[in-house]
């Protein structure tokens, strides 16, 4: 089950983001949300204990991809594992040139994920 | 081997026999008749080849002037004996090409070959003939150089082919080019298609498995969200629909009589909450008179909700979005303006096109949503009712202005007997295949 630290889901679509956020929860996860790539960054550096990112590729202001570059650039959330979760087809092989710990299409199937979350958090 | 001075007809004719015969006598076999091996007769066998060459074989002085000049010249270049022997070899030199003259003497006087030269010579009718020309030194007794020995020959036909094939080679080419692009963007398209499907569904999916938890505090907003959710995937699929229509010419508008006024204040009351929850201020100016013009209600409604959607999307908080609208010079005029994030200079001649504005909503990274065919959709049901629509903008983030004009409906008589016209006939209107 899951432990004190924070899960941040990381997506623009306010219905889906709410829809991840309540069945993290409901699984036991504490979760955190973010609109774009430029309010994860602030959540993340306010909060002390981040076990995963949720992170949507295609979002206003700050995209997935730019996200992920000032997240390694920072020492303090360079080690946060990311999953990738987009509608994009092609989102899997996009998500390689991340680095990230694993990559999702949407439509999410949940149980997968949360297997898969529950290996980080 | 020396060489020896061309002569003219004219100089043959009183020393025939000095054209270079002993040059090419030794090395050349000439048959038993009707010449015979005699030098003489070997010169008169080389003038007849030289007389009924194809070719263009001309001699000339250092000064340019025409000495001798074959059948292939008369039939090539249209000019006689008489009217060339004597005269500037400029005569067939068209205006732009006479600065030839001067590089090819200039070659000539140090002793070197010009060799199969393509350029362009003028005929007796004014005709431009393609020629490739060879043009060697001729020497005089004592080695020095005195003219030059000319062959033109006429490649208008082999130009024509090559011009044909070039411009047959670029027509492939910008045709390939044409099929590449449009493939390009309706796979974009597609894709597009495929992630603005995926989202919505996302959304439902995940409310679902919420609901199966049977947590009764999440009943209201997962019911909510799976409404919207199918609003959205239905707009999509009536988008979807619409541009197949339009590519398949089956787009059909329900025409009466109506008052753009209700259309616009409609559409601006159907905005007004998702500006306000935005925080854009959207306005309205409709003008006292009415606004009559023949249009499909529901069509109508769409085009300017569209224009209306797309500004407040674009605009970010605390900007302003106002419609306006306008009737005069026998013209309704709708016009949206928005201080959003405005349109480049590259994009603004693509926004009205099918699958352009799907391939940029790919390039931008989708962040805005939608399929990006709303445009393409709006100037088409804004031009089956005979109308205009235009975008404008001064740059990014520096706003946009989108302008729908359509006719004005024409007064109506009260004479029960007047002809209506067919403007004015309420009722189904088949639409002709569209363009595009």
């Amino acid at each position: 089950m899951a432990g004190k630290c924070w899960l941040m889901v990381v997506d623009d679509d306010a219905d889906l983001r709410g829809a991840m956020a309540t069945i993290l929860e409901g699984a036991g996860f504490r979760v955190i949300e973010a609109n774009d790539g430029f309010e994860a960054l602030q959540q993340a550096r306010a909060n002390r204990c981040t076990c995963l990112i949720v992170l949507d590729l295609y979002m206003p202001r700050m995209n997935g991809w730019k996200f992920r570059e000032e997240q390694v650039k920072d020492p303090s959330l360079a080690a946060i594992p990311v999953i990738v979760i987009s509608a994009d087809a092609d989102a899997a092989r996009k998500a390689t040139t991340l680095g990230v710990a694993a990559a999702m299409p949407k439509p999410v199937d949940f149980d997968r994920f949360l297997n898969v979350v529950r290996q980080y958090c | 081997m020396r060489r020896r001075r061309l002569k003219s007809p004219r100089d043959t004719a009183t020393q025939p026999r000095r054209l270079a015969a002993s040059d090419v006598a030794s090395e050349w076999r000439a048959p038993a008749a009707p010449f015979g091996t005699d030098p003489a007769g070997v010169q008169a066998m080389l003038a007849a080849i030289v007389e009924s060459s194809d070719d263009a074989i001309v001699s000339k002085d250092l000064d340019s002037t025409i000495m001798t000049w074959n059948g292939g010249a008369e039939r090539i270049f249209g000019y006689t004996r008489d009217e060339t022997i004597g005269r500037s070899i400029t005569m067939l030199l068209p205006p732009e090409h006479l600065h030839e003259e001067d590089h090819i003497l200039a070659t000539l006087r140090r002793g070197e070959r010009i060799d199969h030269f393509e350029t362009v010579r003028v005929g007796k009718d004014a005709r431009r003939v393609d020629v490739s020309i060879s043009v060697s030194p001729i020497r005089d007794a004592m080695g020095s150089i005195v003219g030059a020995a000319k062959i033109a020959r006429d490649i208008t036909e082999r130009k024509k082919i090559e011009t044909e094939r070039a411009r047959l080679l670029a027509s492939e080419r910008a045709a390939r080019a044409e099929a590449e692009g449009a493939n390009r963007a309706k796979d974009e398209f597609l894709s597009v298609v495929s992630h603005e499907l995926r989202t919505p569904l996302a959304s439902m999916l995940g409310w679902i498995r919420v609901l199966r938890m049977g947590k009764e505090e999440h009943a209201v907003r997962a019911l909510n969200t799976l409404e919207r959710s199918i609003g959205v995937q239905r707009k999509l699929i009536e988008d979807l629909v619409d541009v197949s229509r339009i590519v398949t010419g089956r787009l059909r508008l329900e025409l009466r009589r109506i008052d753009l006024r209700s259309i616009v204040h409609a559409t601006v009351e159907a905005m007004a909450v998702e500006a306000t929850t935005k925080g854009v201020q959207l306005g309205a100016v409709l003008g006292d008179l009415p606004a009559e013009v023949q249009g499909d209600p529901e069509r109508l409604e769409q085009v300017v909700l569209n224009l209306l959607s797309n500004a407040v999307k674009f605009t970010p908080s605390g900007g302003r979005v106002l419609v306006r609208l306008e009737a005069a010079d026998l013209e309704a005029r709708v016009t949206v303006e928005d201080t959003g994030q405005g349109l480049t200079a590259e994009f603004l001649p693509h926004l009205f096109e099918r699958f352009r504005q799907a391939e940029s909503v790919a390039a931008r990274g989708r962040e805005s949503g939608g399929l990006g065919i709303g445009l393409a959709i709006a100037r088409n049901l804004v031009e089956l009712h005979g109308g205009t629509i235009r975008a404008k903008s001064a740059g990014e983030n520096k706003g946009a202005v989108f302008t729908v004009t359509l006719p004005l409906a024409p007064i109506t008589t009260p004479a029960p007997d007047t002809d209506k016209g067919e403007a004015a006939n309420p009722g189904e209107l088949d639409v002709p295949r569209t363009v595009r």
